[in-house]
């Protein structure tokens, strides 16, 4: 879950740190409908997951983002 | 199929220039960070179908006698009728000239070649295929999702029946289960929509699964092919897909959105005009519909033809 989460942050351009898994997206600094496309790609290349978009869409926090690939806490 | 030479491929957009600074400088920044795209080209008093006439002008040069002309548009500037039979009155073709258009937009270059290939291929001499849409007119100025994307373009592809031609291979699909993702219904205050997610989903399992099809049944490897020639969505999914196919960074075409965003079916022969691609590659589009097709064509003795600008 660490690991996610800096991969996370260095995808939204923020201070590694930024995002935990209680964080929730509208919280979340420089995540938008612009950052959707590179959490995919960040996703399919760190954890060779194909994100679904409809999944992806009903995320609410990090910690749902990190579900999306695997990984659970 | 056989006997298919890709004689000319040319591609025209307006000159007029759109940047993103209407979004405002933060919200600007961060979209050419995602896509890539700075600028597209955006037609304001030509329309679609002056883009196509030049485009065609400039690939047939002074030929007329063709056996047909075929259009893959979804932005025509009329419904009815077909903007291949108003481009064949423009153009003075042959009353023997066929014209037809096809419904298809970003695997529209595949589909274009699948038909008019297929018409050279069992016995007509020439056909020649347009390709291009006009998106920034369908699109809503405050949709981030499709408007700082899109631009305007169209392609002409003259086929030409040559018995010694390399053989030309299409391959196309389609999933309809992926059509509410990328939508313009009819009524002329609509716009188009988009979920860029579910297409970047569709793209990232369909489009590698389309190469390695293509390779699997031409028994062709990518040291076989001199370039991969993708349709050019977003700067962001290009590179994604480049690594989920494998290719190598000097061999995926790219080169496009930067300076003319997606523009949809006229994306990979933009991409062949501005790089002067030559050789034998293999094009891959995929798009609404969804939908997707390759090709391995041989473009090494065909005439690429330098960016014609339209506009005032």
């Amino acid at each position: 879950m660490k690991e996610f989460c800096q991969h996370l942050d260095r995808l939204i351009e923020q201070p590694t740190g930024t995002s935990t898994p209680e964080t929730t997206l509208l919280q979340l600094a420089g995540w938008d409908s612009m950052t959707a496309m590179g959490f995919m790609a960040m996703a399919d290349r760190q954890y060779g997951v194909v994100v679904s978009a409809v999944r992806l869409m009903d995320a609410k926090t990090v910690a749902d983002l990190a579900a999306l690939v695997g990984i659970v806490e | 199929m056989n006997h298919v030479a890709i004689r000319d491929i040319a591609v025209a957009v307006p000159t007029t220039r759109r940047d993103q600074s209407a979004w405002g400088d933060g919200v600007a920044a961060k979209l050419v960070a995602a896509t890539g795209v700075s600028e597209r080209r955006v037609i304001d008093k030509e329309t679609m179908t002056d883009l196509f006439e030049a485009a065609a002008r400039q690939a047939l040069g002074h030929r007329r006698a063709i056996g047909g002309i075929v259009v893959v548009t979804q932005t025509p500037d009329t419904r009815i009728p077909p903007t291949a039979n108003i481009l064949h009155g423009r153009l003075g073709l042959p009353s023997s000239c066929l014209a037809f258009d096809v419904n298809q937009g970003c695997s529209g270059y595949a589909y274009g070649l699948e038909v008019a290939g297929r018409m050279v291929s069992s016995g007509l001499q020439s056909v020649l295929m347009l390709a291009g849409d006009c998106l920034s007119s369908v699109v809503s100025p405050t949709d981030r999702a499709t408007e700082p994307i899109f631009g305007d373009a169209a392609s002409a592809t003259f086929l030409e029946r040559d018995e010694d031609a390399p053989s030309l291979l299409v391959t196309c699909g389609s999933d309809g289960k992926g059509a509410k993702h990328l939508l313009l219904d009819h009524g002329d205050t609509e716009c188009l929509y988009m979920n860029g997610a579910a297409v970047f989903e569709f793209a990232a399992a369909a489009v590698p699964a389309a190469v390695a099809a293509m390779l699997d049944a031409t028994g062709l490897t990518l040291d076989d092919l001199d370039a991969v020639v993708p349709h050019q969505p977003n700067a962001t999914m290009l590179e994604h897909l480049r690594l989920k196919c494998g290719v190598a960074e000097e061999k995926w075409i790219t080169g496009v959105v930067q300076e003319f965003g997606n523009v949809s079916s006229a994306s990979i022969p933009l991409a062949i005009v501005l790089n002067e691609t030559r050789g034998r590659l293999l094009l891959v589009g995929f798009g609404g519909g969804w939908s997707w097709g390759t090709a391995v064509v041989d473009t090494s003795e065909t005439r690429i033809h330098p960016l014609v600008e339209v506009g005032r």
